[in-house]
């Protein structure tokens, strides 16, 4: 049906560019609308912060399905993207005894003491974690693949510090991520176009903002950070990849992928791992993401077990 | 590509970015927002701590993706 209708990108790391459908971020949106429902059923009690991460997961996804449509400017997108914290907010205006926020976890301390500057930083919960995934969306199953090893270690951190709502949310934002999977792994059959990456990356902040895991999502999200201080760095900004002069990697005829070698090209973790490692394909460095995802996750384990501890 | 060489160096800079984080963390917590008495003082105190890890940590990725970028570059002829 995305064919037909011409939504469709070409597939630029494969030979002969195959033009592949985009909107994976709609099955993914489907997935987690059904299981908000259920979840919102079968635990009442945490049945407005289902409706506030619904919410918020709701608003990156329309951000991103009109950037997917009609292509929208880097700033534009990140300051929509802002914008998608109101949910939460409103929540905890109006709902002060049931949505807290403020004074994050954090290993050895127990609760820090950040009130109005957390207030203060709150629109970039949502808007950091979204953009940041979608910057690392870059090849065949990498968005989803890292995502999946991330949710299961919010999963296990929530486990950890005996967080309830952590693991609801965490397992539906599995859940979701493991049935598409096989459709946007190498190679892939659709892409998740920005509404998925952008609605993926605002569920993992609304998780850390509603359950106060949120140095734990940041450690998780290490990969996905770093790639995105490289890129804004060596960009002096934010820009959408269409605007960028030269490309970060290059794509020889036999699929092989090297890092440009151009001082003037942006710098990414694709094109760190090209410098560092050699020449490879999108197999091998779907594979090396996952692996560096798994050294994340393994630390933010650590974070939640040093927060019980402390 | 040395999937493992990569997984080991990338895996490194992530351990030290988070032990540096751990460490900030404390040191903001235990000591400045302990000792220090106005509050204000001690937002600012902290916040700067905060940056200054950011801006080192910036600065210090900066200068390994420059120094790797020269290391692979082809020698320019004159």
């Amino acid at each position: 049906m995305l064919k037909e209708r011409g939504i469709v990108r070409p597939d630029a790391h494969k030979k002969g560019r195959p033009m592949v459908p985009h909107g994976g971020g709609m099955a993914l949106m489907a997935s987690m609308t059904v299981t908000s429902a259920i979840s919102a059923w079968l635990y009442p009690f945490y049945s407005l912060q289902i409706a506030l991460f619904w919410l918020t997961s709701a608003f990156a996804f329309a951000v991103g399905l009109v950037d997917d449509l009609v292509v929208l400017r880097g700033e534009t997108k990140t300051a929509l993207t802002v914008i998608a914290i109101l949910p939460i907010a409103l929540g905890a205006i109006f709902y002060p005894g049931t949505i807290t926020l403020g004074r994050p976890r954090a290993p050895f301390v127990g609760r820090m003491r950040l009130t109005i500057v957390y207030w203060l930083l709150l629109p970039l919960a949502i808007a950091g974690p979204a953009n940041a995934v979608n910057m690392l969306d870059v090849m065949n199953g990498i968005m989803p693949g890292t995502m999946m090893v991330a949710s299961l270690s919010i999963i296990a951190s929530s486990y950890v510090l005996a967080e309830e709502l952590g693991l609801i949310l965490g397992f539906m934002l599995l859940g979701a991520l493991v049935g598409y999977y096989p459709y946007n792994k190498y190679p892939a059959k659709i892409f998740n176009g920005d509404s998925g990456s952008l609605m993926v990356g605002a569920g993992i902040g609304a998780i850390a903002v509603l359950t106060r895991q949120e140095i734990v999502s940041l450690v998780a999200l290490a990969p996905q950070v770093l790639n995105a201080f490289f890129v804004v760095s060596s960009i002096g900004g934010l820009k959408e990849h269409r605007e960028l002069g030269a490309r970060p990697i290059k794509v020889l005829s036999d699929e092989k992928l090297v890092a440009n070698l151009d001082t003037s090209a942006p710098l990414s973790l694709t094109r760190l791992m090209l410098l560092l490692g050699g020449s490879s394909n999108e197999r091998e460095i779907a594979k090396a993401y996952l692996l560096l995802q798994g050294v994340a996750s393994a630390f933010s384990i650590i974070t939640a077990l040093l927060m019980v501890m402390g | 590509m040395n999937v493992h060489k990569v997984v080991l160096a990338i895996g490194l800079l992530i351990s030290s970015m988070w032990a540096s984080l751990m460490l900030i963390l404390y040191l903001v917590e235990a000591f400045v927002i302990k000792h220090v008495a106005v509050s204000v003082l001690r937002t600012l105190l902290g916040m700067s701590l905060y940056v200054l890890w950011l801006i080192s940590w910036y600065s210090t990725l900066r200068l390994f993706s420059s120094w790797l970028l020269k290391r692979r570059s082809p020698p320019q002829h004159s």
